[in-house]
C-alpha cells in the first residue's frame, strides 16, 4: 500500500501545520536568558519582549504581572486575602520572595525605567506590587510590534504557593515581568490575588535557563540544545510555540524518563518527560500510566494533543505547595513515599494537570474572571477520564471495602457547603477560597455533568470538541461556551445557564409523598339508596368479592430554587411502570391514579441526570421502609460504638 | 510466679467467672443500644424512606452514606456525635465504678458470698477512691503529655530541613506508637495503683498512686511484658471476629442478627480480657 503514503504524509504536514498555523497569532514573545543562583535562591534573568498591539486602539502604556512580588512581605493582597497559607501550606517568613526590574527599555531605544510605577487595578492595595505600569514615549499604533529589553532579578520564596523552592529543589513559575493582555480597548492585568490563576496572550517562547550542573533541569517546550559552560553550569535551550506561559524547574534529586507516547487515531505523537523525585520513584509507572491516559482520553475527546512534549514534575517532599499546577506542555503532580495504590491521588492529579494543557494551555480562558472556564471544564473531563480507567465508583478511593468516585466525591463538597457564590464571579470576590474552589471546580464539573446528561453524550461530546476547535490559542468567555452550546444542540439553554452560572441557589426535587389508600365502599348516607357493606347485593346472595380498588397519591415537590422539567416514574404492585413529565415549576405537583393495583414506588430524575441534585435520598419514595436496611446500618453503628466505648474504658 | 503463669492464672481467673463478664457485656451494650435508637431515627428519617437504601443490605453505598452525612446540613451527624460523646463520658463515669465490683470479686476469700452483693458493695466501696485516683491521674497524663511534645519537638528539629520522605514517615510511625506507649503505660499504672487501693483496702489513694509507678519503674520488663501479653490476646480476638464476621454474609434477617451476635461475642470477650488484666497483674503484684 506505498500509494497512499505519500498521501497520508501530505494530510498529515497539512494537519500539523494547519494545527496551529491560522489559529495562533503570536501576540506576546519571549526571549529570556535566565540563571540560577542556588545560593541566594535568585534567578539573574534578561529578556526581550516583542509585543504586537492586536487591537484597533493605539496604545500608550504596557502593563506587566509581577507575581512574585506576591510573596514580598505580609501586606500583598496575596499575603491579606490567603492570610499567608494556601492550600494547607504556610509561607515562611524567612523566605520572602520577589522580583525586581532594573532597568526596562526599548530595544536599542529610549529607557523606560524612570516611568515604572506599581499599579494596583483591583483593590488600591498599595503595599502590592505585583502590577507594573510603564508609560511610551509615543503611542504604539495598532497591528504595530515593540521589543522592550528588561532585566530583573528574581528572588523565589520557600514553596508554599505554586513557585518557589524547598531544599535543593526549585520550581520556577511566575517568574519573569509579563505583559497583559489588551483586551476591549484596555489592559487586563490582575493583580496576584489567593484565589485566582492566571490571563496572558499566547506567543513563542525562547529560553536559555543556566543553571549548576548537578541540577537535571525540565522546562517548557523542547529542548535545543545544551551546553557545558566553563563555571561548572549547564545551560539548556527551549523553544515553544503557541504558548501563553513558561515555566521551569531544577533539582538534583529528579530521576528523568523519557518514553516516546504515539497514538494513531487521531494521531498523536509525542515525547513524555517524567521528572521523578528520587524519593518517589516507586512511583514512577504510576504517574507514566495515568499520563498515557490522559494523553489519549482527551486527544480521542477533544482534539490531538499538538505539542512535542509533555513534562511532569514530580515535586520534593517539602515542596507539595508546588505541585497540582499546571504551565504549558509542563504541569507538577504530587505524591508521598507511601501512597496506598488504592488511594488515586497521584494519579488524578496527573489527569487533572494535564488535562490543563487544553482548558487552560491551548484554551486559553480569562483565570482571574471566569475561573470556572478552566478548573470546571476541567474537573468534568477529569471525571470522565478516571471513570473510564479506574471505573465510575472507584475511580478516587478503592480500599477494601471502601470505594469513592469521583462524582460522589465532588458531590460531597458540593452539596455539604453553603450556598453564598455562582459559579461565574472573580476569582477574588468570593466569600471564602473554599467557596471559589468549590464552584468553579466541583459545582461547574457536576453542571456540565448534568448537561451532558441532559444534552446526551454524543451531543456533549460535539459541543466540547466544537467549543475546543474554534476556541484554541484564543480566549472565550462564558457566553461563548454558552453559544456554542446552543448552537451544537440546537436548543435553547437560556434557562439552565442562567440558573447554574449565574445563580448560587440550588436544585433539589423530591417525592414528598406516596401514598395508597383502599376505596371502600361509601359509608353515610347517599340519595336514593342506603348504604350497604361492600361486597352484599340485593337479595342477600353472597356475591363474590369485587377487586379492591386503590387511590394511588404521589406528590412531587421542588425544593431548591432552580426550576428544571423533571420527568417521574411510578411503579405499580403488579409490574406495571408509568413515566409522567412535570415542568417543575410550582413549588409541587400531584400524580393520582385510581386502580387495582398499589403503588410500590416512585422517582424523580428516574435516569440519573441531575447530577447536582442536592439530595439524591429524597429523589425516591418507597411504599413500605426498607427496614432490614435500616436495622442492619443501626446494628453496625452500635457495634461500632460498643467497641469504641469498650476501648476507652472496657 | 513468672509471666506466662500470671497471664494463664488471670486468664483462668476471667474465665470462671462468667457471670462478671455477662455483667460488664450487659452495661457495654445497654449504653451503646441508645446509639441504636438514636441512629436508626437520624438514618431512617434522613434516607429510610429512599428507594436508595434498598441495596443497602447488599452492599454499602457511598451515595447514601453522603445523603446522610450532609442531611439536614449534617445536623443529624452532629446530634449523633454529640450523642456518642456523652455516652462515652457516662460510660467513663460507670467504668470507675466497675472495677471497685471485679477486684472486688477477685480478691474475695473463700466463705461463702453472693456474687450481685459483693459486686455491687465492692463498686460502691472503691468509687470514692477509683474516682479520686482518675484525677490525680491527671498528672500522669500532663507529664505524659509533655515528654511526648519535647520528644516530637527533638524529631522535628533534627529533621527540620530533611526531604527525605522515608525518614519523616518513619519516625512519624515511631511517634505514634510511642503516643501509644505512653497511653498504655499510664493505664497500666492505674491498673496496679487500683489493686493496691482495693487489695489492702487503703485509703492513702495518692500514695498508692506513687506506688504502683514505683513498681512498674522496679519491674518494667515483667510488667510490660504481662501487659502486652495480654494485649495479643485481645488482638487475637479481634481477628477472629473480623474472621467469622466476613464469613456471614449479612444480607438477611437472620443473618444480619447472626452478625450482630457475633459482635456481642466480641464485646464480651473485651470484658473477660479486663478482668483477666486485673487477675494477671494483681497476681504480680502478689494481692490476688
Ligand atoms: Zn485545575
Amino acid at each position: 500500500m506505498r500509494r497512499s503514503i505519500p498521501i497520508f504524509a501530505a494530510i498529515f504536514l497539512f494537519m500539523a501545520s494547519a494545527l496551529f498555523a491560522a489559529l495562533s497569532r503570536p501576540i506576546a514573545s519571549y526571549d529570556i536568558k535566565a540563571r540560577l543562583v542556588p545560593a541566594e535562591k535568585k534567578i539573574l534573568g534578561s529578556e526581550i519582549l516583542t509585543w504586537l498591539n492586536d487591537t484597533d486602539l493605539p496604545v500608550s502604556e504596557l502593563r506587566f504581572h509581577l507575581y512574585l512580588n506576591a510573596f514580598k512581605n505580609s501586606r500583598t493582597t496575596f499575603m491579606r486575602e490567603s492570610g499567608g497559607s494556601s492550600r494547607g501550606f504556610k509561607a515562611d517568613k524567612n523566605n520572602w520572595g520577589f522580583i525586581t526590574v532594573k532597568n526596562i527599555r526599548i530595544q536599542d531605544g529610549d529607557d523606560l525605567t524612570p516611568s515604572m510605577a506599581f499599579i494596583q487595578p483591583d483593590d488600591g492595595n498599595a503595599d502590592d506590587r505585583t502590577v507594573m505600569k510603564i508609560d511610551l514615549p509615543t503611542p504604539l499604533p495598532p497591528g504595530k510590534k515593540i521589543a522592550v529589553a528588561i532585566e530583573f532579578t528574581s528572588k523565589l520564596p520557600k514553596v508554599f504557593a505554586r513557585s518557589g523552592f524547598a531544599g535543593d529543589f526549585y520550581m520556577v513559575g511566575q517568574w519573569f515581568p509579563k505583559i497583559g493582555v489588551f483586551q476591549n480597548g484596555a489592559w487586563n492585568c490582575h493583580q496576584y490575588h489567593a484565589s485566582s490563576e492566571f490571563f496572558a496572550d499566547y506567543g513563542t517562547y525562547h529560553v536559555e535557563i543556566t543553571a549548576p550542573e548537578k541540577f537535571v533541569v525540565g522546562a517548557t517546550g523542547k529542548r535545543n540544545g545544551e551546553t557545558k559552560n566553563a563555571d561548572g553550569t549547564r545551560t539548556y535551550v527551549h523553544d515553544q510555540e503557541n504558548v501563553h506561559d513558561f515555566a521551569w524547574t531544577a533539582c538534583p534529586d529528579f530521576i528523568e524518563f523519557r518514553e516516546k507516547y504515539a497514538l494513531a487515531e487521531p494521531s498523536v505523537k509525542t515525547e513524555m518527560i517524567l521528572l521523578v523525585h528520587r524519593s518517589h520513584v516507586k512511583q514512577k509507572d504510576r504517574y507514566a500510566q495515568a499520563l498515557r491516559n490522559g494523553l489519549e482520553f482527551y486527544s480521542r475527546s477533544y482534539g490531538p494533543y499538538p505539542y512535542e512534549t509533555i513534562t511532569l514534575v514530580d515535586p520534593a517532599p517539602g515542596a507539595m505547595g508546588a505541585g497540582g499546577m499546571e504551565y504549558p506542555t509542563l504541569f507538577t503532580a504530587g505524591t508521598t513515599t507511601w501512597m496506598p495504590k488504592g488511594v488515586r491521588f497521584p494519579e488524578m492529579v496527573t489527569i487533572h494537570e494535564f488535562g490543563h494543557g487544553y482548558w487552560y494551555g491551548m484554551v486559553g480562558s480569562n483565570e482571574f474572571e471566569e475561573a470556572w472556564l478552566d478548573e470546571g471544564i476541567n474537573t468534568y473531563s477529569e471525571i470522565k477520564a478516571m471513570a473510564k480507567y479506574y471505573g465510575e465508583d472507584r475511580s478516587m478511593i478503592d480500599i477494601g471495602g471502601l470505594k469513592i468516585g469521583s462524582v460522589a466525591y465532588n458531590r460531597m463538597s458540593v452539596i455539604g457547603s453553603g450556598r453564598f457564590d455562582p459559579i461565574v464571579k472573580k476569582s477574588w470576590e468570593y466569600i471564602s477560597g473554599g467557596s471559589y474552589s468549590l464552584n468553579v471546580y466541583a459545582k461547574a464539573g457536576l453542571m456540565l455533568l448534568t448537561l451532558e446528561k441532559w444534552l446526551g453524550e454524543e451531543v456533549m461530546s460535539r459541543l466540547m470538541r466544537t467549543y475546543f476547535e474554534r476556541w484554541k490559542f484564543r480566549h472565550p468567555t462564558s457566553k461563548d461556551f454558552i453559544h456554542t452550546a446552543e448552537e451544537v444542540s440546537g436548543k435553547d439553554l437560556g434557562w439552565f445557564f442562567s440558573q447554574v452560572l449565574y445563580s448560587p441557589d440550588k436544585l433539589d426535587y423530591a417525592v414528598s409523598g406516596l401514598k395508597a389508600e383502599e376505596i371502600a365502599a361509601g359509608e353515610g348516607l347517599f340519595d336514593g339508596r342506603a348504604t350497604e357493606p361492600p361486597g352484599k347485593e340485593e337479595g342477600g346472595a353472597p356475591a363474590k368479592p369485587a377487586p379492591k380498588v386503590y387511590r394511588n397519591e404521589i406528590t412531587v415537590a421542588r425544593y431548591g430554587e432552580w426550576i428544571f422539567p423533571q420527568e417521574i416514574l411510578v411503579v405499580f404492585d403488579d409490574g406495571e411502570k408509568v413515566r409522567e413529565t412535570w415542568d417543575g415549576k410550582d413549588r409541587w405537583t400531584r400524580f393520582v391514579y385510581q386502580k387495582t393495583a398499589k403503588v410500590v414506588s416512585a422517582e424523580v430524575d428516574p435516569d440519573h441526570k441531575m447530577v447536582l441534585d442536592a439530595n439524591y435520598a429524597n429523589n425516591s419514595r418507597v411504599l413500605e421502609l426498607k427496614r432490614p436496611a435500616v436495622v442492619k446500618a443501626a446494628l453496625g453503628f452500635t457495634a461500632w460504638v460498643q467497641g469504641f466505648l469498650s476501648l476507652i474504658s472496657f | 510466679m513468672n509471666v506466662i503463669q500470671c497471664a494463664v492464672k488471670g486468664i483462668r481467673e476471667s474465665t470462671v467467672r462468667p457471670k462478671m463478664i455477662v455483667l460488664l457485656w450487659s452495661f457495654n451494650l445497654l449504653v451503646a443500644g441508645l446509639c441504636y435508637f438514636v441512629f436508626l431515627r437520624a438514618f431512617g428519617g434522613a434516607v429510610g424512606t429512599s428507594a436508595l437504601v434498598k441495596e443497602m443490605v447488599h452492599k454499602a453505598d457511598m451515595n447514601v452514606v453522603v445523603e446522610f452525612l450532609t442531611s439536614a446540613s449534617g445536623g443529624a451527624v452532629t446530634e449523633l456525635f454529640v450523642i456518642v460523646i456523652g455516652l462515652s463520658v457516662l460510660y467513663a463515669l460507670v467504668s470507675v465504678f466497675l472495677y471497685g465490683g471485679i477486684l472486688q470479686i477477685l480478691i474475695q476469700k473463700g466463705g461463702r458470698w453472693r456474687f450481685a452483693e459483693t459486686f455491687f458493695a465492692g463498686g460502691g466501696r472503691f468509687y470514692g477512691r477509683f474516682f479520686r485516683l482518675e484525677i490525680y491521674s491527671l498528672g500522669l497524663w500532663l507529664t505524659a503529655g509533655l515528654i511526648f511534645i519535647l520528644i516530637n519537638a527533638l524529631i522535628n528539629f533534627n529533621f527540620r530541613d530533611s526531604t527525605n520522605e522515608q525518614t519523616t514517615f518513619v519516625f512519624t510511625i515511631i511517634k505514634i506508637l510511642f503516643a501509644f506507649f505512653l497511653v498504655f503505660l499510664i493505664k497500666m499504672i492505674m491498673d496496679y495503683a487500683r489493686i493496691l487501693i482495693a487489695g489492702r483496702d487503703s485509703r492513702d489513694v495518692f500514695r498508692s498512686l506513687l506506688e504502683a509507678v514505683r513498681f512498674v519503674l522496679k519491674k518494667p520488663a515483667k510488667t510490660l511484658a504481662l501487659y502486652y501479653l495480654l494485649g495479643l490476646a485481645g488482638w487475637a480476638s479481634f481477628l477472629l471476629y473480623k474472621v467469622l464476621d466476613s464469613a456471614v454474609p449479612q444480607t438477611s434477617t437472620v443473618t444480619i442478627a447472626i452478625g450482630f451476635l457475633l459482635a456481642q461475642v466480641f464485646i464480651a470477650s473485651r470484658g473477660w480480657l479486663k478482668i483477666a488484666y486485673q487477675a494477671a497483674q494483681g497476681r504480680v503484684i502478689g494481692l490476688i
